[in-house]
């Protein structure tokens, strides 16, 4: 559970567990209903890739930095992803002072824990000389504001900055050393990340007995059990997470089967609106330019 | 308005940046014109004058033809500051010599903001170049002055090839070549300031359609990036720095990771214009093409014509070698260069026997000084005023059908033979800043009358009732360190060294400071000394001089009588020296049983526990190296050099020496205990078994045995190699292993584990430099460190591990050039020295060739090739024997070999006016026929005191650590001066400074 800054009085729990059990949320969605999102990437000039996500009240930043390190003693012939998340306290006087820390670090191991795998992104393209270089991929990503479900938010963001993300070439040549590498670049051309396909959150909420999608602060606060399932374009579930709350074998099944439809949905719709972005020339940055439901 | 663009690049730390750049148009940028009714503010050019043109260079020009900026007589000239951020790229330096020029008034030189300006910017279109888009955005700005201007005032763009022009044209600019543009001024110096040609050509690398058919091809066409890199990833092609080989100048050698042996370069064709220090790409040949090393000595002064048949001997002889299977090595060839470190500026002479006249210009061959430097073509209208003089010239460009690289002409220095010219070209040529200190460093000096105050007295312990006093070479007027010796109630000694508190005048990141920190060092030539601080610091208010107040850092022990440290301290203090000694005063005072007074107990005092020190220090393992000092004794009245000697050690040396070791050696634990991660020390790493390799087998075949596991068995091994016959062996030994050392370099401590800080030379496990601040910038930082360390002022916020590795790296370079350039004035004046005189010396044979052999003089800490035969011809070469290294004359009557003795008449051949040098010729064994009369030299005795200012003209040439070492630099003779006959090797001691 996060953001707990609301107190909601037993009327309005009632309220809400009440209309969600007749498929009539607060705000008039049904149990399965996605809030109108807005997606905009390539707005950091100085990142390899960026995208920006306004998820209703919820505001994430993501801006993804490529840089040449040496790779990890587990690992010689990969790269990997960093992942690190930041809520501000802008979006939460809880996230004030170190308020936002264990958050923070669950919301970056999830990201990283699909994001380091084989499936989403080929690592060992990332290596460029095995035990000497290799590509760090840095996600950083900044949570501004948030009205619930974080993590949807920021898997979607992630997932346009990593498509929108641009990598210089680099080739190597043996220096003049043993052990010794030149890296030469490779002058004004930008090749894409070696993605595979990349997946999403869907983080399925349970009130009652039954599970509602990107739910609200306040209808997080009168849920009974979270499960964020990582869904492919395949549909197939690649990770999960389970927060708080108990669950019969049957429920999980439904909510996965529920999260795999509408994983497929979103990623669709978002490779929709980012072939659609690349024909606009003019970026305003931080606009909204478009809204898509 | 503003326009974004992004673009990556690499650092050198092997990081990718992606930079993004904002531009902000704006409407009111002025276009420097005073006239101009349109721009506000508008000033920077001179005022309009029909007479007047007004010109606007692209980057090709200003990177190309940057003597002729800066020639006073250019002005009016508009500067693109997209053009300066190229320069400044391309290089740095160049960069800095234009804003210089930007700042001076009178040049009139304005720099536009084309970048900024709304008309005359231009965005980057997807895909066009970098260097394409430059010369658009320069064309741009060029039309809009045109436009701006219109026909009311003289506008020129200039370019630097007709291709350029061309394209210019095209887009109806008023544009003309620089050469076209000085060729219609009439000025023969701006001519001569101007680099090649405005074909375009001579900077490509062109292929063989492209170069007409009456042109000789010399020199195979590099391969292009692409095919290098391929190569390189085939592990054929591989990149390191060229080195000449100092006995041959057609072999060179390139040392790649994958070969024990260096990849050896044989004849200048397959060397393909590269130069000495140039990063290169060689290519390994196939191994059926592998040869090795030739076995004879090539000089460069053979004629002109004769080249190509001496490189088909040479080769030719190669050839046959190359079946001794045995010592093959990998052999390739130059196919590409990575990095030019060799264009740039040398100093020497021209051979008027080469002038040839090239369409009314006279082309002339240039010799530069430096014998590792190919000759150069240099084409001017002023040829005759260079006969005999000393002349700068830079190196411009190599083109395949050229012989030798194409240069120009920079500046005279002087006659040749001049000795202030020769060490000015000295200077020169290893680029060392020699100019007067400026206006802003002298604003840093404390205001005279200096004098101590009593804020001073507050942070400083008063040691002014000590019995202080110095010792130093005859005339030193830079002192910067003192001794005091006191008996302790206990029994014990409290010794202090007292070192010129040089941090006091010297704050950080000041102009004084930062002009310290880039010039590294004092350089003493033979008869120069450019000091690293201003004289007024140097010899004066740091100098701690006699009967004064000064300002003093003191390092302070108190040692047991068995010489055991029991405490040491350290403070900023105010010392009076009670006296200023010479070494041969000090010497005089001990050696004299009646003089009891209390200073001369103490010099006893201090002697008697140096030597102590002494003792331990070796029987730990301290070196003992050697390699000849001279020194030169100078006629008063003639400036001439009447004789040379070897520097004299006496006991007060090492007394000196000793307690600086030891002050440096407590200096260094101090600061690594305070400051671990960015303490400024001094290592010296253990020899290379590489370096040693020839010199032990040698040894081997002799009979000994040449250890070098550590110091201390090293060191055993060369004292139990002596021939009882020959008392000099020993020493020449000593000599070569010097050689054969890897030199000793600061560095900062957090760049190295603990057990890298080993200063093998002298068997300490740390070591750094705390008692020459005045001359040496590494202790300044030192003391800055010990300062902080003991709370005697705050830490400086620019020393960080960072900081301090940086300004490591560049002194340990400006030591190395300072050290450079005093041999190679110490050789200026041998061949001074020589003028005129023959003279007989006992000579060492130190390397054998099948046609010459090297020997080293002792007595002048010279050495010369002799040749046993004349020319190339292959029936007079003697035969070699590798194994043993020595030759047999044809007729099998006469064999030399290493190490053995001869006897040298050496004189001066002058018939070559632009560079005299010294000739050897070897009486016996008889080879050579006596010339002359041999010089006889005046045998003077030991000199007496009152002859200290005749040997204030005397200089010899600092020795830098213990050992330190050889510089393993190729084509300069490898030699480190070290005084002979000392028992250790002094360093951190004096020098005789005027």
């Amino acid at each position: 559970k996060y953001s707990t800054m609301l107190h909601l009085s037993p009327g309005e729990i009632d309220f809400i567990t009440e209309g969600i059990l007749q498929d009539i949320r607060v705000d008039g969605r049904g149990r399965l209903d996605y809030r109108p999102f807005s997606l905009e990437t390539g707005i950091i000039s100085q990142a390899n890739g960026s995208a920006r996500v306004v998820l209703e009240g919820t505001d994430v930043l993501v801006g993804i930095k490529a840089e040449l390190e040496v790779p990890s003693n587990k690992r010689p012939n990969e790269g990997r992803v960093e992942v690190s998340v930041e809520c501000c306290p802008s979006a939460s006087p809880e996230f004030e002072g170190r308020g936002s820390d264990v958050l923070n670090l669950e919301l970056a191991g999830t990201l990283e824990r699909y994001l380091n795998s084989s499936a989403t992104l080929d690592l060992k393209a990332l290596c460029l000389v095995p035990n000497h270089h290799c590509w760090v991929i840095y996600v950083d990503a900044l949570v501004l504001d948030s009205t619930g479900n974080l993590f949807d938010a920021l898997s979607i963001a992630t997932r346009a900055a990593l498509i929108n993300t641009e990598m210089p070439v680099v080739t190597v040549v043996e220096g003049t050393e043993a052990n010794d590498f030149e890296l030469e670049l490779e002058a004004d051309s930008l090749v894409p990340l070696p993605l595979k396909d990349v997946p999403v959150f869907v983080t399925l909420t349970r009130i009652g007995n039954t599970a509602i999608v990107d739910a609200t602060l306040e209808e997080e606060e009168c849920s009974n059990g979270r499960v964020a399932f990582a869904v492919n374009s395949k549909g197939n579930i690649c990770t999960t997470q389970k927060g708080n709350g108990v669950m019969s074998a049957t429920q999980l099944q439904q909510m996965m089967l529920d999260a795999s439809v509408i994983g497929q949905k979103i990623i669709e719709l978002m490779n929709k609106v980012i072939q659609e972005e690349k024909s606009i020339t003019k970026k305003y940055g931080f606009l909204h330019s478009s809204l898509y439901k | 308005m503003t326009f974004r663009s992004g673009s990556y690049r690499i650092t050198k730390r092997k990081q990718i940046v992606k930079s993004t750049q904002e531009n902000y148009l704006r409407d009111d940028i002025p276009c420097g014109g005073p006239w101009c009714m349109s721009c506000e503010h508008s000033r920077g050019l001179e005022d309009s004058d029909p007479s007047l043109t007004y010109v606007l260079p692209n980057t090709d020009v200003l990177l190309r033809q940057v003597d002729w900026l800066i020639n006073p007589k250019t002005k009016n000239v508009i500067i693109l500051q997209s053009v300066l951020g190229a320069v400044k790229q391309e290089a740095a330096f160049m960069f800095y010599r234009i804003r210089e020029q930007v700042e001076d008034p009178e040049k009139y030189l304005y720099v536009f903001s084309n970048e900024h300006h709304r008309q005359a910017f231009v965005p980057k279109d997807s895909g066009e170049t970098e260097a394409d888009y430059m010369e658009r955005k320069t064309r741009s700005a060029a039309r809009w002055y045109q436009n701006h201007w219109g026909s009311k005032v003289n506008f020129l763009f200039l370019v630097n090839d007709q291709e350029q022009k061309k394209q210019a044209l095209k887009e109806g600019l008023h544009v003309q070549t620089v050469h076209e543009y000085v060729r219609s001024l009439g000025d023969a110096e701006l001519e001569d300031s101007l680099i090649g040609d405005d074909s375009g050509l001579d900077d490509k690398e062109l292929s063989d359609s492209e170069i007409s058919s009456s042109q000789t091809i010399y020199y195979e066409k590099y391969l292009s990036d692409a095919e290098i890199k391929a190569k390189r990833q085939e592990k054929i092609v591989f990149k390191g720095p060229l080195r000449m080989d100092r006995d041959n100048f057609l072999e060179a050698s390139v040392p790649v990771d994958k070969f024990e042996l260096d990849v050896l370069i044989v004849g200048s064709k397959p060397r393909n214009r590269a130069m000495a220090g140039d990063m290169v790409y060689v290519e390994v040949l196939p191994e059926s093409e592998w040869v090795s090393k030739s076995g004879v000595f090539l000089d460069l002064d053979i004629p002109l014509d004769q080249l190509h048949n001496v490189v088909d001997k040479a080769e030719g002889l190669l050839q046959k070698e190359s079946h001794d299977a045995s010592d093959k090595q990998p052999t390739g060839k130059i196919v590409g260069i990575s990095d030019r470190h060799s264009f740039r500026r040398y100093c020497g002479g021209i051979d008027m026997s080469s002038a040839v006249d090239v369409g009314g210009i006279t082309q002339v061959l240039f010799e530069p000084m430096d014998p590792s430097v190919p000759k150069v073509y240099i084409k001017s209208h002023r040829v005759p005023e260079f006969v005999g003089k000393r002349i700068v010239v830079s190196i411009d460009s190599w083109p395949r059908t050229s012989k030798y690289p194409l240069g120009h002409f920079v500046k005279i220095l002087g006659d040749i033979g001049d000795q202030m010219v020769e060490s000015e070209a000295v200077l020169i040529q290893h680029g060392i800043a020699y100019e007067p200190f400026s206006a802003a460093v002298r604003e840093c000096l404390p205001t005279p009358p200096w004098g101590i105050t009593a804020d001073d007295m507050l942070r400083r312990k008063d040691l002014r009732h000590l019995r202080v006093t110095s010792i130093d070479p005859p005339g030193c007027t830079d002192i910067d360190d003192a001794l005091h010796v006191r008996e302790l109630p206990n029994g014990n000694y409290e010794v202090g060294v007292h070192i010129a508190d040089v941090s006091h005048f010297v704050q950080e990141d000041t102009p004084i400071d930062r002009e310290a920190r880039a010039r590294g060092n004092t350089v003493y030539l033979v008869n120069r000394r450019i000091d690293m601080l201003p004289s007024e610091l140097s010899t004066d208010i740091c100098s701690l001089k006699e009967h004064v107040d000064r300002f003093a850092f003191s390092c302070i022990w108190e040692l047991t009588p068995n010489a055991e440290i029991v405490s040491t301290e350290f403070h900023k203090s105010v010392i009076k020296s009670c006296c200023a000694h010479t070494y041969q005063q000090a010497q005089e005072k001990i050696d004299d049983p009646t003089r009891q007074d209390p200073l001369t107990c103490d010099i006893r005092n201090l002697n008697k526990l140096a030597k102590i020190l002494r003792q331990r220090r070796i029987d730990s393992g301290a070196l003992q190296l050697s390699s000849p000092d001279v020194k030169f004794v100078k006629d008063e009245e003639k400036q001439e050099n009447v004789d040379v000697e070897l520097y004299q050690l006496r006991e007060t040396n090492a007394l000196v020496e000793e307690f600086m070791l030891l002050a440096n050696i407590s200096s260094a634990k101090q600061i690594v205990k305070f400051f671990p991660a960015f303490a400024m020390l001094r290592r010296h790493p253990p020899p290379k078994a590489k370096q040693f390799k020839s010199l032990i087998g040698l040894l081997n075949k002799l009979g000994y045995q040449l250890n070098l596991d550590n110091s201390k068995v090293l060191g055993e091994s060369l004292e139990s190699i002596c021939k009882p016959d020959d008392p000099f062996f020993n020493e020449l030994i000593r000599i070569l292993s010097t050689r054969c050392m890897t030199p000793a370099v600061y560095f900062s401590s957090g760049s190295l584990s603990q057990s890298e800080f080993h200063h093998y030379g002298l068997a300490t496990p740390i070591y750094t430099h705390f008692t020459s601040p005045i001359r040496r910038y590494a202790d300044v930082i030192v003391h800055r460190l010990l300062a902080a360390s003991i709370g005697a002022a705050p830490l400086p916020v620019q020393i960080n591990h960072r900081n301090v590795q940086r300004t490591c790296n560049n002194i340990n370079r400006r030591h190395r050039m300072a050290d450079i350039a005093g041999r190679d004035s110490t050789r200026l004046h041998t061949l001074q020295f020589f003028k005129g005189k023959i003279m007989v010396e006992e000579g060492r044979i130190i390397s054998v060739k099948q046609n010459g052999i090297v020997v080293l003089v002792p007595r002048f800490g010279i050495e010369g090739k002799v040749y046993l035969c004349d020319g190339l011809d292959t029936s007079q070469f003697w035969t070699l024997d590798k194994n043993t290294q020595s030759v047999t004359s044809p007729d099998k009557s006469i064999q030399l070999q290493v190490f053995g003795k001869v006897t040298v008449e050496i004189s001066m051949d002058e018939t070559k006016q632009h560079s005299p040098k010294v000739v050897f010729k070897c009486l016996n064994p008889p080879i050579h026929q006596s010339s002359g009369t041999p010089y006889t030299r005046v045998v003077k005795d030991k000199k007496p005191a009152a002859q200290a200012k005749q040997e204030q003209t005397t200089s010899q040439v600092k020795s830098d650590s213990q050992v330190s070492a050889p510089q393993k630099k190729e084509g300069t003779p490898v030699q480190k001066r070290k005084r002979a006959k000392s028992v250790s090797k002094p360093q951190d001691t004096k020098k005789p400074k005027k």
